[in-house]
């Protein structure tokens, strides 16, 4: 069984969840956290869940768990009273959090305390790690006047993007993929997507730890990640 | 060398860092949320990361701060950002200064006290619960669960059990009542965490750099930050040297500068942790127990602001751009305690 934590209602991921089916894959949403069944101890590998309006757990033979949300939000919590949705998506990102930090199967990407898909790296992060690691950047700046909080630099549009899916690098020249995979390294993330301006000489502008889900050969690659995986 | 606070001037933890700062003669910058709407930055990163913070009547660049202590809160729950509205200029303006500075704060090689990224641990008391573990304290037994018949046989196993809140949103721990029973099945809205009741005297220490303070709380309450009727009594007290090596362990292993550690020894002399809070509002203990911990914060800036300017071959009055005075910017009236 694979686990695809994401909004119930996002396409891309009903579209993944459907060419998954036959590996078991199941959309764990915010309306199953609200579902009388979970049980979880920490320190404990027994854990039992909810997922899919289903019952899960460690006796699930779960082989993976991909992250398709930073954290849960208030929009996803339409059955809860209005005043208690913040508090609510609060405690649900922490459980899944805490949850997810325990699992021994892959879990695409690993939660950090500041993102369920993995470090919530601002683009200047990205950059100056990228710096450090000998990939020719562009120079951004960000002001807090002009253009208000936003980074100078080349619209993403035309941008070379290469996606890091597990062991797999999709896209670009060698080059590319090197620094991909190096990026990918550096911040322990195995599915991002990283983007390079569209010139003679290449430079990194910016990642994604939420490339595209709904493309076949993205989709067999993070397969790979899970199938024959130890369950947990 | 210069060094920067950034935060509500009359906030107390912050007020008493620049007040410390101040009788040691050190020069600080305070950048006060309240003036967030008078406030432009710009942070440009490549193989450098350089960047200019204008403040009113001063102009700071930001490669010159060595050490920073940073207290801000959300600049969107500033009266003059609230009065303005929902989605307007002002909310903008005050949401990209956050922004910038947190991107500072983290990319800076400047001493931070402390990284949001190494405070962020405590958005999540389970998963924080398990690094206190690895090192070697004892932590409550935990339940995290939707299911009413579960909290209850939890509740049977342990003879009495607490409830608190999963992330970093403050709850008041309040221990399970028969009281409780009918409000129970709400759990399954959301998961709860639950905890066995540990007996015994709490205990903060302050981690300060190699420092530690110890404080010892006597209340009969659940929680002693809320303790109603209960008298509360703080005072220093000295910490097993091996408790206080532990402490000092975990507060570097998460990375952080200054903790706040929630201790609690129980009658069979186990010490067992409950949490490391990267942002203590340690004055509510200093003002009891009388213990210095301000001045140690301001000395540990002090080091770290006078470290980062001779590494870089400048004297300190050279490194020091523009520099706001104390009794001009900041007002130190008491104010109420915010607990971080």
């Amino acid at each position: 069984m694979i686990l695809i934590v994401a909004d119930r209602f996002d396409e891309q991921v009903q579209w993944l969840a459907a060419r998954w089916e036959r590996h078991g894959a199941r959309i764990l949403h915010a309306g199953d956290l609200s579902q009388s069944g979970w049980c979880f101890c920490p320190g404990s590998e027994r854990w039992t869940g909810v997922a899919g309006g289903e019952p899960v757990g460690s006796d699930s033979a779960l082989t993976g768990v991909l992250n398709c949300v930073p954290e849960i939000t208030c929009d996803q919590l339409l059955h809860i009273a209005p005043q208690d949705r913040a508090y609510v998506a609060r405690e649900m990102t922490a459980f899944l959090l805490s949850w997810q930090s325990e699992l021994t199967c892959p879990v695409v990407n690993r939660p950090t305390p500041q993102s369920l898909m993995g470090p919530n790296w601002s683009r200047e992060e990205w950059i100056v790690t990228a710096a450090r690691l000998g990939v020719r950047v562009r120079t951004t700046t960000r002001a807090t006047h002009g253009d208000l909080g936003k980074s100078s630099g080349d619209s993403l549009g035309r941008a070379h993007c290469v996606i890091v899916a597990g062991n797999r690098i999709l896209g670009g020249t060698a080059q590319l993929q090197d620094w991909a995979r190096s990026l990918g390294r550096a911040a322990a993330v195995q599915f991002a997507a990283f983007c390079f301006s569209p010139t003679d000489e290449p430079e990194f502008l910016a990642a994604t730890l939420r490339p595209d889900l709904a493309n076949p050969q993205t989709a067999d690659a993070l397969l790979e990640v899970f199938d024959g995986a130890h369950a947990c | 060398m210069l060094i920067l606070l950034w935060g509500v001037p009359e906030e107390r933890p912050l007020a008493a860092v620049a007040k410390a700062l101040h009788r040691s003669g050190a020069d600080f910058v305070l950048v006060n949320q309240r003036h967030v709407l008078r406030t432009r930055v710009t942070l440009t990163v490549g193989e450098q990361v350089t960047g200019v913070l204008s403040l009113p009547g001063s102009t700071v660049p930001l490669e010159e701060v060595g050490a920073a202590y940073i207290r801000p809160y959300d600049s969107r729950q500033l009266p003059a950002v609230c009065n303005a509205g929902n989605s307007t200029q002002a909310e903008r303006c005050a949401v990209a200064v956050d922004q910038i500075l947190f991107n500072w704060c983290e990319l800076t090689a400047a001493v931070v006290v402390n990284r949001p990224r190494d405070s962020a641990s405590n958005g999540c008391k389970p998963y924080q619960a398990r690094i206190i573990r690895q090192l070697g304290f004892k932590v409550p037994k935990t339940l995290i669960t939707t299911t009413r018949a579960a909290a209850l046989d939890f509740h049977e196993q342990q003879g009495g059990i607490i409830y608190k809140s999963i992330s970093g949103i403050r709850s008041r721990v309040t221990r399970l009542t028969p009281a409780h029973a009918d409000r129970l099945a709400d759990v399954a809205c959301c998961p709860t965490q639950f905890q066995e009741f540990l007996p015994g005297r709490d205990f903060r220490v302050h981690v300060v750099g190699s420092e530690v303070f110890g404080c010892e709380i006597d209340c009969d309450a659940d929680d002693y930050r809320y303790p109603g009727d209960h008298p509360v009594t703080i005072r220093a007290a000295k910490i097993p040297s091996d408790i206080e090596e532990r402490c000092l362990s975990l507060v570097r292993r998460m990375g952080l500068f200054v903790a706040g550690v929630d201790l609690r020894r129980t009658p069979s002399g186990e010490w067992c942790c409950f949490e490391v809070n990267p942002s203590p509002a340690f004055t509510f203990y200093e003002e009891s127990s009388e213990q210095p911990i301000a001045a140690a914060i301001a000395s540990l800036l002090i080091s770290a602001a006078h470290n980062w300017t001779s590494e870089r071959g400048t004297s300190g009055s050279d490194a020091a751009p523009a520099v706001l005075g104390l009794d001009r910017d900041l007002n130190l009236a008491p104010a109420v305690i915010w607990e971080a």
